[in-house]
């Protein structure tokens, strides 16, 4: 099951907890996400997205796949990072095993071939461990406008 | 005698009990997922894995968002 979050202009830490009623009995199963929405993304603290919301958008005929990223560690210390949740088998994401402090590297996200049809709005979350404990979840999108002249 | 032509009667409705005993069940066993940062104004998703673990077929009536 998918639950979609739109974040819209929330601010802070938000939480929803959907319902699914089923023949099951009477009371209702919940599952609850939770999410800290970010108003300014420069301020996000220890690491620094950008861009922050990945557009993966094809406009005519050459195939848009892959789209780079920039993470900066505005931190100190250094940043631990490690993919936790993406959707199964859609996207082939690199990203920077360590960044130093005060520094930056690129990360990458890729489209496999039997998703280059697709329009879609996903997303994917990791975490960040330096000394203390973070997730970030890094939003992917495509839209494919072809012409019609073409 | 008949004890002895019982028990495995008995032993064979515990091991398959009749339809109107079949009961659904749900479950989730990670029924939390914690997004982090997100930026504002965007759609983010994620994946729960419901199972079946019932005896009848599970059926989802209604999805009520939070």
């Amino acid at each position: 099951m998918e639950i979609i979050f739109l974040t819209k202009a929330y601010r802070g830490s938000i939480a929803k907890r959907p319902a699914l009623t089923t023949n099951e009995g009477d009371t209702k199963k919940n599952v609850q996400i939770r999410a800290n929405v970010i108003q300014n993304p420069d301020s996000a603290f220890p690491l620094v997205i950008k861009p922050w919301r990945l557009d993966l958008s094809q406009v005519g005929d050459k195939t848009v796949k892959k789209v780079e990223f920039i993470i900066r560690n505005r931190s100190n210390n250094e940043a631990h990072l490690n993919l936790i949740d993406a959707p199964e088998n859609m996207f082939k994401i690199k990203l920077p095993e360590t960044i130093k402090g005060n520094s930056e590297a690129k990360a990458s996200v890729e489209i496999r071939k039997e998703f280059l049809t697709e329009e879609f709005e996903k997303s994917f979350t990791f975490t960040v461990e330096n000394r203390n404990k973070y997730r970030y979840t890094v939003p992917v999108y495509r839209s494919i406008r072809i012409p019609k002249d073409k | 005698m008949f004890q002895r032509l019982l028990w495995p009667v008995i032993l064979l409705i515990l091991a398959f009990p009749s339809g109107s005993d079949a009961q659904p069940k749900l479950e989730i066993p990670l029924n939390s997922f914690d997004f982090g940062f997100v930026p504002q104004y965007c759609k983010i998703s994620h994946t729960f894995w419901l199972y079946s673990r019932g005896t009848d077929t599970l059926k989802i009536l209604k999805v009520q968002p939070g």
